[in-house]
């Protein structure tokens, strides 16, 4: 497989062309607050915008006043001072794009940053919403509107590990699923996302608490690679421990891989859940993650159970096509 | 909405990337939700904060006016009225931070500007510590009442735990601030009922003791009583309408909420009178039942006894309510608690403001990106309150009494001028129409003239050391040198700012500069 592993290198003239419009990453939406982990964010979102060919929008929400707060003695609106502050760091934020990422910067206003970005990337057509978290350090998330965007999300949302950097491009794609059930819908988004973004496609099953195979489990449990030989069938990886975030710190994440995951099955239509699973898995992952809404032709088959780390995802449908422009 | 261009991927590296900000796109997102008259009228008995509020001035103006109070009370809200007209105006013209720095900067030119700022700061700055020194006196009253033990009460006499209890409250309060946490629907509307109920019970018991015998000093209800010229003389006068001023202050949140986002233009009118019909009949109840219970003499609980005069309700809702008065006492804490709220997000964004356009620091104009505050305005605000709470609390006889007439005196100052900026800044449109010349010039400059002569006479009158509650250094009255300290402290503070960031002072003032979001 090919990819490009060095930081910014100028591609070669004409190297990126439009993804088809198939392709499940066509525009991406980044939400920058101007804060270290906003900073993660956009080198995750230029990363994937680089690999895809897509096109990233800097969003940067002004939250407004609640209007049952009031301030006194009044002293008008900050929201412009505050607007100013933010084009301020979204020009700082613009400066970590690779020069060959097609990048806007947007100023938007919301009654809470969730809200805000749901707003602004469904307005941009975006495919996915990427924002930093404080995961990584054994802490889900820093940020009251990453909170709120993993349990409301319409569209799907990559969590940049805190610390990324971006810089080993994306290599490999891993998708979330159970050992029981066959086929997964995140499976087929996974393998969309791989083909495009030019990188392997891994089965990653992570579990907790089963001991059997090894008598002492704890201290035995490995991550078990068996690789299929035949072209079409993806790498599998099972990693168990004892814990789900000893089985997430049994695998090797390659440094360029991101994880692909469905939602829980509390998600509403169309809406995306971080399930207690993934949240967990979540808490110890060192490479970005990818959370998929729920679709709405959901089966059956994709059950959340309690010791694995599958929930539901869907296939990424292609957005409606030109939406900002 | 300017929906900027992005250059096509393929035109190769660099194209889109522009470091000026010509990418950067800005349109009108989604407004907060409208809110109704009822809305408008919680909002603004909230920020009157009427518990807290009677419960600071009540004594005071008591003192200055003697049983003349509801008259004071009723006369005093005309000034604010019209000043109040005058500011709506203003913050239709220039609804983007509509301080009165910008206001007065605008109309008399950066160095008003900085005074006029100065001095809402101070208030606002003077107010925190009032309301947090309240609040630490209600802490321990409603501990002592709910464990039943009334040493607890004694408590916030005790000066360094009093002091150190206000510190507690401070700083919760500025982290709830720089976190950016609001209040909300639902808070609000349990607070304000909260309040008014709690009020309305203690008047109607106060009535009660006054009609089957049991009031302290049962003084019968007179048409005196509402008669602004039987007060004893022009400066008891001004003094009490200098603390009516601190009464009301408040209201004109209602009006100057930005009509834009609240659906309907008519609603700020309506909800304002509603306000204020809201607002005096409840001043108004609650003065007379503390007059009829209490009388004005300076027996134990008589509102003539300097003892209780910072804090009317911690002496009197014992007698008056009987074992209920924890409700009041809770009505107090909660009121003077969202108060302290929504009053330190004030200096804290004026400070912001004053950054921003280079009349202070720039460290004042920074915004902390995750919760998008003025963190660093906000500490600075809280540290200022903080030690003058600290330093009052040590050399004043009675330091809620003192900082409420010399914030008094600071508000009138600063409406008066914001007023006068009005008049000054509508001057050549002020003659369009009757309307405009009601609102925009004679209401505006009858209300500035009036609290700029209440000012200034109140400021003579404090430098007697035995004005206020008699605290004095040096022969001259406590709240005198308060005053003249914040103005002095202003112009050293405006001179060096003009040394350092002159060019502030040279500028022509515009607002209307920010990206519209």
């Amino acid at each position: 497989m090919t990819h490009d592993a060095s930081p910014h290198p100028a591609p070669p003239a004409g190297s990126q062309p439009d993804p088809r419009s198939d392709a499940p990453l066509r525009r991406i939406a980044v939400g920058f607050g101007g804060d270290e982990r906003s900073r993660d964010a956009v080198r995750l979102g230029a990363a994937l915008a680089r690999a895809a060919g897509a096109r990233l929008d800097i969003v940067l929400i002004v939250t407004q006043d609640d209007p049952f707060t009031a301030v006194y003695p009044p002293v008008g609106s900050i929201s412009g001072i505050v607007a100013d502050q933010g084009a301020a760091w979204l020009r700082e934020a613009e400066e970590l794009v690779p020069a060959d990422v097609d990048v806007t910067a947007l100023v938007r206003r919301g009654a809470s940053v969730a809200e805000g970005l749901i707003a602004a990337a469904e307005e941009r057509g975006a495919d996915l919403l990427v924002t930093g978290s404080g995961v990584g350090a054994g802490r889900i998330t820093s940020h009251p509107a990453v909170e709120a965007l993993v349990h409301s999300s319409p569209i799907p949302l990559a969590l940049a590990p805190a610390g990324y950097t971006g810089t080993d491009g994306v290599t490999d794609v891993f998708a979330a699923v159970s050992g029981t059930s066959g086929r997964h819908q995140v499976v087929d988004a996974a393998t969309d996302w791989a083909d495009q973004l030019d990188a392997e496609l891994v089965h990653v099953t992570l579990r907790a608490g089963e001991s059997a195979p090894h008598p002492d489990a704890g201290a035995e449990t490995r991550a078990d690679t068996e690789t299929d030989a035949a072209e079409q069938t993806p790498r599998a990886v099972v990693a168990v421990g004892r814990t789900l975030a000893q089985a997430v710190r049994r695998v090797d994440w390659p440094q360029g891989a991101l994880l692909l995951m469905g939602s829980s099955r509390l998600a509403g239509r169309r809406r995306l859940f971080l399930g207690t699973v993934a949240a967990r898995i979540l808490s110890r992952l060192p490479i970005p993650m990818i959370v998929m809404p729920r679709h709405e032709h959901e089966t059956d088959h994709t059950l959340e159970t309690d010791h694995i780390a599958h929930a539901p995802g869907d296939a990424v449908t292609a957005p409606p096509a030109g939406t900002a422009r | 909405m300017t929906q900027q261009t992005s250059t096509d991927p393929r035109s190769g590296p660099g194209g889109a990337v522009d470091g000026t900000g010509r990418d950067t796109d800005h349109s009108k997102g989604l407004s907060r939700g409208a809110i109704g008259a009822l809305g408008a009228v919680v909002i603004g008995v909230s920020t009157i904060a009427p518990a807290y509020t009677l419960s600071g001035a009540l004594g005071p103006t008591a003192s200055a006016v003697g049983e003349h109070l509801p008259a004071v009370l009723i006369v005093g809200f005309i000034p604010m009225m019209l000043v109040a007209l005058g500011y709506r105006e203003l913050n239709r013209a220039m609804p983007d931070s509509g301080t009165t720095f910008t206001w007065a900067s605008k109309a008399f030119g950066p160095w008003i500007g900085w005074m006029g700022s100065w001095c809402l700061l101070a208030a606002t700055i003077l107010v925190l510590s009032n309301l947090a020194g309240i609040a630490v006196d209600f802490f321990y009253l409603a501990l002592s009442q709910l464990a039943g033990v009334e040493q607890i009460a004694e408590l916030t006499r005790n000066v360094p735990v009093n002091i150190l209890t206000c510190l507690v409250f401070m700083a919760a309060a500025a982290w709830i601030s720089c976190r950016g946490m609001e209040a909300t629907k639902t808070v609000q509307y349990v607070l304000v009922s909260f309040q008014v109920l709690v009020l309305v019970w203690f008047a109607v018991a106060a009535f009660g003791h006054v009609a089957d015998g049991t009031a302290f000093d049962a003084t019968r209800l007179s048409w005196e009583w509402f008669n602004p010229l039987g007060v004893s003389s022009f400066s008891a006068f001004a003094a009490g309408i200098s603390l009516s001023v601190f009464i009301y202050w408040g209201w004109d949140v209602v009006l100057t909420m930005n009509e834009e986002s609240r659906g309907t233009t008519t609603t700020p009118g309506r909800a304002a009178v509603l306000t204020i019909l809201v607002v005096v009949g409840l001043y108004t109840l609650v003065t007379l039942g503390t007059l009829a219970y209490a009388g004005v003499s300076t027996g134990e609980h008589g509102l003539g006894n300097p003892e209780i005069q910072g804090n009317v309700f911690a002496a009197l809702s014992g007698p008056v309510m009987g074992p209920f008065a924890i409700l009041i006492s809770l009505a107090v804490l909660s009121s003077s608690a969202s108060s302290l709220q929504s009053t330190m997000l004030s200096p804290a964004r004026t400070m912001l403001a004053m950054g921003h356009y280079g009349a202070l620091s720039e460290k004042y104009a920074r915004i902390s990106p995750k919760h998008q505050t003025p963190a660093y305005a906000t500490i600075v605000a809280v540290l200022i309150a903080s030690v003058f709470y600290a330093v009052m609390r040590v050399v004043s006889e009675n330091v809620l009494w003192d900082t409420i007439t010399t914030l008094g005196m600071m508000v009138c100052f600063y409406y008066g001028v914001t007023a006068l900026a009005c008049v000054w800044y509508f001057r050549h449109e002020a003659t369009r129409s009757v309307r405009e010349f009601l609102s925009k010039l004679a209401a505006p400059l009858v209300g500035g003239v009036l609290l700029l002569i209440f000012f200034f006479q109140t400021a003579w009158d404090s430098m007697d050391p035995a004005y206020g509650s008699g605290s004095e250094i040096g022969g001259v009255g406590l709240v005198f040198i308060l005053g003249v300290l914040i103005f002095v402290l202003g112009v050293a503070a405006m001179l060096y700012q003009h040394r350092r960031r002159p060019e502030f002072f040279r500028r022509r003032f515009e607002t209307s500069e920010h990206l519209t979001v």
